[in-house]
């Protein structure tokens, strides 16, 4: 990662915390954060794709950070900073079992098995009383201090996260992710442990959807087990789809307009899903590669007009 | 015969492996010696991707023993045994396609540098790309190079995890006349360089006959023969294997 990429990420990330300081109502400073969380979600699931696997499971590591942090502040009594740490470390935990298992499978059996774990933990919840069973836990306040800014708090956390992926994707350790997606075969070769790979890259993904679990839990201050169903997963696909995958910054694009538009819906009385799915269709019709897909034609459609008129001046000349 | 004084550094023991009603490989045993060049070659179908899957760990033989030094590796896991220094390559698309050239062949130095140590893996990588002349191609994408190129990008990658034993799963299929020679030529740079055994696996007769010291010809999931060239040019069961049975008589 170069310098003018941390400098440039850094401070984008400045203006979007000061941005988030300036909301004075609840509503809009709630968007804000949902949005940052729905970034977050989408850059985690996003992280998985560098091996090439489609993390649908990503849903119930939300689900499993929300409990944890949930569970721990109001129930265990930790601090606030504890517990949110403890919601990203427990889905990690749970991510490393989950992928030691299920990532000897790949493609689409990976996915479905992703997409069962999601729908087996959402029931666990239900079924257990200390965590509220089908109405949730309610009271997960954030601290005193950080109330009035937990927005500010939650897009900054949110943002570093995203920093931090986005230099392990460019590490070593990233093309060696990517390596595996192109041809693990090659990568076991060379005495790299693909499988112990995999698993490290879903941990750190399931640790990012902790987080994005706990900070939800602060956010919203109730959760329910509805909240954390493989719809989660779906839409967070949506985010990534719409925004573009083959660029970091797609995942956030598609999660702001995504929540903005679901925001939207909402006042025509519920329904907000055909909104997602309408603009899934247009996305795969219209930008294939998402919105930062688009964008990246564009300065290399730029880039090759520009070669050719150079060019034509230089067979003039 | 003057290689049985050596230590041998690859070393099977009556290795076999079945599939089912099919013995793809039966009770081989062949040798690799340092710093020499072997051929394995044979007829399709003659067991010559399972022998390779076999002493890379990338299938457990359901027979016979797998020795690397003198260290009894049989069973052990691809991870494992690459690391002690057999590195293969593959038959078809050895390399990364959508990362750079410089970053495929980084790839294949992880498993010996580790993630973190940037400047091994930078001096790795310069080195493998000067092995095999790919320094102008190192920011390019390696699926977007011409097929010439990416056969030396999967040696580079290769090359890039310091093999003791390189093990070349037909290197010069799809490789015009010249492109071949110029990789024979690399080959043998390789091997002086490294200090690295190699074993190849080939159908180009030719190439063969020029790099290899040694030959081991399979057939029929059998070692049908071994030995220098011109002792295998000469080998009336070879001929007959490959040929039929009117030319070896004749």
């Amino acid at each position: 990662m170069d310098k003018k990429t941390i400098s440039g990420s850094f401070v984008a990330l400045a203006v979007a915390m000061a941005v988030a300081l300036f909301l004075k109502d609840g509503y809009s400073a709630n968007l804000m954060a949902w949005m940052a969380i729905a970034a977050l979600i989408a850059s985690g699931l996003r992280f998985v794709t560098l091996i090439g696997e489609l993390n649908f499971a990503a849903a119930a590591f939300v689900g499993l950070g929300a409990y944890a942090a949930g569970y721990s502040l109001t129930i265990l009594e930790w601090p606030f900073l504890v517990s949110l740490l403890f919601a990203g470390l427990f889905s990690a935990l749970i991510g490393v079992g989950f992928g030691y298992v299920t990532l000897k499978t790949k493609g689409p059996y990976f996915l479905l098995i992703g997409f069962a774990f999601t729908e087996v933990i959402r029931l666990i919840y239900t079924r257990i009383n200390v965590l509220g069973g089908n109405s949730g836990m309610i009271g997960i306040f954030p601290p005193d201090f950080l109330m009035d800014h937990f927005t500010v708090f939650t897009v900054g956390l949110t943002g570093l996260l995203i920093i931090i992926m986005y230099a392990i994707e460019k590490s070593y350790l990233g093309k060696c992710f990517i390596g595996i997606r192109d041809n693990d075969q090659v990568v076991l070769s060379v005495g790299i442990n693909v499988h112990m790979t995999k698993v490290l890259c879903l941990s750190i993904g399931a640790f990012v959807s902790g987080i994005a679990g706990g900070l939800t839990a602060y956010v919203n201050n109730v959760i329910s087990p509805a909240d954390f169903s493989f719809l989660l997963s779906t839409f967070a696909l949506a985010y990534l789809k719409v925004g573009g995958e083959d660029h970091p910054l797609g995942p956030i694009a598609g999660a702001i307009l995504l929540v903005f538009l679901g925001s939207i819906a909402l006042r025509f009385g519920g329904g907000d899903h055909i909104f997602y799915g309408i603009a899934i269709i247009l996305t795969l019709l219209v930008m294939p590669k998402g919105i930062f897909g688009l964008w990246e034609s564009f300065k290399s459609s730029r880039k090759h007009v520009d070669v050719v008129q150079q060019s034509a001046k230089g067979g003039q000349a | 015969m003057k290689s049985d004084q050596r230590v041998a550094l690859v070393r099977t023991e009556g290795i076999g492996r079945r599939y089912g009603g099919l013995q793809a490989v039966s009770n081989f045993s062949f040798e690799i010696y340092p710093e020499e060049i072997l051929g394995l070659i044979g007829p399709n179908g003659a067991g010559k991707s399972t022998t390779f899957n076999l002493i890379s760990g990338f299938v457990k033989p359901t027979s016979g023993r797998l020795f690397f030094g003198d260290k009894d590796v049989t069973g052990w896991s691809a991870t494992r045994i690459s690391r002690l220094g057999l590195i293969r390559t593959f038959q078809h698309a050895s390399y990364m396609k959508t990362l750079t050239v410089r970053d495929n062949i980084a790839v294949g130095a992880l498993g010996v540098t580790g993630f973190w140590r940037t400047r091994a893996i930078q001096n790795k990588v310069q080195e493998s790309a000067h092995m095999l002349g790919l320094e102008q191609y190192l920011d390019e994408i390696a699926g977007n190079l011409p097929h010439g190129i990416q056969r030396l990008i999967s040696i580079a990658v290769a090359y890039a995890a310091n093999p003791k034993v390189l093990c070349l799963d037909e290197p010069l299929t799809g490789l015009n006349q010249t492109e071949a020679v110029e990789t024979l030529n690399l080959l043998r740079r390789i091997r002086e360089h490294q200090k690295c055994a190699i074993l190849l696996v080939e159908h180009n007769m030719k190439a063969v006959m020029q790099l290899c010291e040694r030959i081991v010809v399979l057939h029929h999931g059998q070692m049908l023969a071994m030995g220098t060239p011109s002792e295998i040019r000469s080998n009336p069961a070879v001929i007959s294997a490959y040929l039929g049975e009117k030319h070896a008589r004749s």
